[in-house]
């Protein structure tokens, strides 16, 4: 049964993360590939009416996108349901504010955000495979708007053929290269960007993740839920985990490895009070205002443009979080 | 015949003068028998009269007695009762002056416990700010850095470009 994402009809949930062809972490499109077709054909067997929304950042010159390797190498009831937006280079450069970050995931994922259609926007990444209960959830419908829904993050051992990584795998716990975690109230915390959802509506109406601070992508997924919670949302696990493929370059990798020196390099610097301070987006958040282009089917191009860019210092849009704004207050 | 004649006469036959005195004989001894008895009964009666009237004033005695120990004990029991009025009258007093030093304490406390509330709050209010003053200098040495290498950049296009 296709989702009716494959039709005129809303789906339930827009599962939006971000990437691109660049090898990030060892063979990222093989990870991708996998995680995204399993996820894809649990969704489809629940009959769970979805959308995936995949942004690809600045993608590399000369490298096929993401987008073209899924058309080429996935089921049709899995492209029917999939959506890309490209986001031109040229914004990288022009919203960085450190130069050793490469890639700024939540800016991506507030432009998949933006332009999602599904009723709950679910943020992960493109190495997560979805979990029994996250499942079981979105299948029965039962989220409620207004709150934050959060899942632990289980890391599994990097294995060769992840295209047969199955339930059996997922759920022996030998498999598992860290111990469980679980996440403690009132934050719940801790591997956030690999799973947000939240309602649309809601997710409008704070803006999305953090775009004033662009100097890290850590701590970027952890700002977002303080930001929620101060602006009244409430955060809840969704009773069950997700389960990330470890790899190279992984935050929690380099910090097992190399302790103090993991904010050093492509994820800036892991030691901003992140806890401590919100932040709140000016209205076109997302790249709201970039000219848009559709060149192919369910695939759009964000044209660069200054008028889309955000200030490079905005900082009225540093808050503490006992000082939200009253209009944000209001909007809530 | 002859006894009609005597008692006729008016005298009694020696017979009948004997029986009569041994009757009045008899008479006279159980006179003196009852008169020894109702003498003898007298004075027990006397006597018992006595013995009451004895017991009667040992017992008024005793009641005298009886009465002034009571008046004795009441007068020490007024004096134990006006005694203890005196002390718990101290004793409220004093519990009223501790009450009312209770109170001053648990004023000050509830100020004290305030203040460090309140200076908790202010802590915790001047943390986020020092924060934030962190998070906007990281923000402005970023995009001072940028601006620097973007201004470099454009001075080597400038410096490179033909004249």
């Amino acid at each position: 049964m296709l989702p009716d994402s494959a039709t005129d009809l809303p789906p339930y949930v827009s599962i939006v993360f971000t990437g691109r062809n660049d090898g990030y972490g060892g063979d990222f499109v093989r990870r991708f590939l996998a995680t995204l077709q399993f996820n894809s054909r649990e969704l489809c067997a629940r009959g769970i009416a979805h959308e995936f929304v995949l942004v690809e950042w600045a993608p590399v010159p000369g490298a096929p996108l993401l987008a073209d390797l899924v058309d080429a190498r996935c089921p049709s009831s899995l492209t029917a349901a999939f959506r890309t937006v490209v986001v031109d280079a040229a914004y990288h450069e022009a919203v960085t504010l450190n130069p050793q970050l490469k890639y700024q995931e939540y800016l991506a994922k507030n432009v998949g955000v933006r332009r999602s259609r599904g009723e709950y926007v679910l943020t992960t990444n493109c190495d997560v495979f979805l979990g029994h209960r996250i499942l079981e959830r979105l299948a029965r419908r039962d989220l409620e708007s207004t709150v934050v829904y959060r899942a632990p993050r289980w890391d599994l051992r990097s294995v060769t053929d992840v295209e047969r990584i199955d339930w059996g795998y997922l759920d022996d716990a030998a498999n598992l290269v860290r111990p469980r975690r679980t996440l403690r109230p009132p934050l719940f915390s801790g591997g956030a960007g690999d799973f947000i959802a939240l309602d649309r509506a809601s997710f409008d109406r704070v803006r999305g993740f953090n775009e004033v601070y662009r100097l890290a992508r850590l701590g970027i997924d952890g700002n977002f839920v303080v930001h929620a919670l101060s602006c009244g949302l409430t955060i809840v696990d969704v009773g069950g985990p997700v389960y990330h493929l470890d790899h190279e370059e992984s935050y929690r990798t380099r910090r097992s490895r190399d302790p103090g020196r993991e904010g050093e390099g492509r994820h800036g610097d892991g030691y901003w009070p992140a806890d401590a301070v919100v932040y709140w987006n000016r209205p076109a958040w997302g790249f709201a205002d970039a000219p848009e282009r559709l060149v192919g089917p369910r695939r759009t191009y964000l044209d660069f443009s200054w008028d889309a860019v955000p200030p490079l210092v905005d900082l009225s849009g540093i808050v503490l979080p006992s000082q939200r704004r009253s209009t944000a207050a209001d909007r809530l | 015949m002859i006894r009609r004649l005597v008692r006729k006469l008016g005298f009694v036959t020696l017979g009948e003068l004997l029986v009569t005195q041994e009757k009045l004989r008899q008479v006279r001894q159980q006179l003196d028998t009852a008169t020894d008895r109702v003498a003898r009964a007298a004075a027990a009666r006397e006597q018992l009269k006595r013995a009451r009237r004895e017991e009667e004033q040992r017992h008024k005695d005793k009641l005298a007695e009886m009465a002034s120990e009571h008046e004795r004990r009441r007068s020490r029991i007024r004096e134990a009762a006006a005694d203890a009025s005196k002390r718990i009258a101290a004793l409220e007093e004093q519990l009223r002056k501790r009450d009312l030093q209770a109170e001053a304490t648990a004023r000050e406390a509830a100020t004290v416990d305030a203040g460090v509330v309140a200076a908790v709050q202010d802590l915790d209010l001047a943390r986020q700010h020092l924060m934030a003053i962190e998070v906007k200098l990281d923000i402005l040495e970023g995009a001072a850095n940028v601006l620097d290498t973007r201004v470099r950049v454009a001075r080597g296009l400038v410096a490179d470009a033909p004249r």
